[in-house]
């Protein structure tokens, strides 16, 4: 493969071009694995991509979060992967000798999930103008109500609101 | 909750690699998908007691070279002469570029999973013959060493 004809690409745009391609399979109600594994694979790369921006990645303000509920704050790869595992990242993607032949898992919380955290990491680097973070955003915006999510998110105390850098 | 067998997951998971790739849609996301399913697929040959592509490739090696490597460290090799794990991680310290040619790397991807699955569950699928109808049109006599498809 030595004398390929080989094309440079940013990182980030591999990510966003398999960001983009699980919201149109979610969207699509396609194939729900693949949207896991296409959405964990693009925050794989977008996490590094926002810290190298001196921004917050998702998982950063996850963990500052955690703090908040349980007054521990988890290091940044154990939460990491600790929300691959919650997300059914890892096990889409891997399987040992000795693991069960089948796995139990709400494939479309997970998939919306999943999405939502890349997506998160893309708009900090990239925003919310391409039409494929607006049709998401006003996917959820409709089906997780979104007037009473702000509500929710208002209701915070101001020490909360702060964790996200902005 | 619902529960899901492994194998189907990688069906699944290789269906939508194979149509990206073959309608050109998104051929990074192939990579992605087809390696995803490759891992899945090759243990699961494993667990049948049967040659996956990999050992395939090791047994060849072997042969040609008389010094038969790990398989860890030979699949990582594989791996990353594919870009599989480019597609997914990026380290602190990585370079904000990669170079690949996505046309050969996602074909030997998509092929060395489709290649697992068939040794796993015969060429019956849909997306078997998708593969093998490309493959007919586009690369009819293989390819050469730069990638190209041979006249």
């Amino acid at each position: 493969m030595a004398n390929m004809a080989k094309i440079r690409y940013r990182r980030l745009d591999l990510a966003a071009r398999q960001l983009e391609t699980a919201v149109w399979l979610f969207l699509e109600g396609k194939d729900r694995f693949s949207v896991i594994t296409l959405a964990g694979a693009a925050s794989g790369i977008f996490t590094q991509l926002v810290l190298n921006a001196g921004r917050q990645p998702f998982a950063d303000y996850g963990r500052l979060i955690a703090r908040e509920q349980t007054g521990v704050e988890p290091q940044r790869a154990a939460y990491i992967r600790r929300v691959n595992l919650l997300f059914g990242v890892d096990f889409l993607k891997h399987h040992a000798a000795d693991d069960p032949l089948s796995v139990e898992f709400d494939e479309h919380w997970a998939a919306e999930s999943a999405i939502t955290r890349a997506m998160s990491d893309y708009i900090e680097l990239c925003g919310q103008e391409l039409p494929f973070v607006k049709a998401f955003l006003q996917y959820t915006w409709v089906t997780r109500n979104g007037p009473e999510v702000m509500k929710a998110y208002d209701a915070q105390p101001d020490r909360v609101k702060r964790l996200k850098k902005r | 909750m619902s529960t899901h067998n492994k194998l189907d997951i990688a069906r699944e998971q290789l269906r939508t690699a194979v149509m990206l790739y073959c309608s050109g849609r998104d051929r990074f996301s192939a990579i992605t998908l087809a390696g995803a399913a490759d891992v899945i697929l090759s243990q699961l040959l494993l667990n049948e007691g049967k040659e996956n592509f990999s050992d395939l490739l090791m047994r060849k090696d072997a042969e040609a070279t008389a010094c038969t490597p790990q398989r860890a460290a030979h699949g990582r090799a594989v791996n990353d002469l594919l870009m599989i794990n480019d597609m997914k991680h990026m380290d602190h310290g990585d370079d904000d570029y990669v170079e690949m040619d996505v046309r050969i790397t996602g074909l030997a991807t998509v092929s060395k999973a489709v290649a697992n699955y068939v040794a796993l569950r015969g060429d019956d699928e849909d997306f078997v013959e998708v593969l093998r109808c490309w493959a007919r049109v586009f690369t009819p006599k293989g390819l050469d060493p730069e990638g190209n498809a041979v006249q």
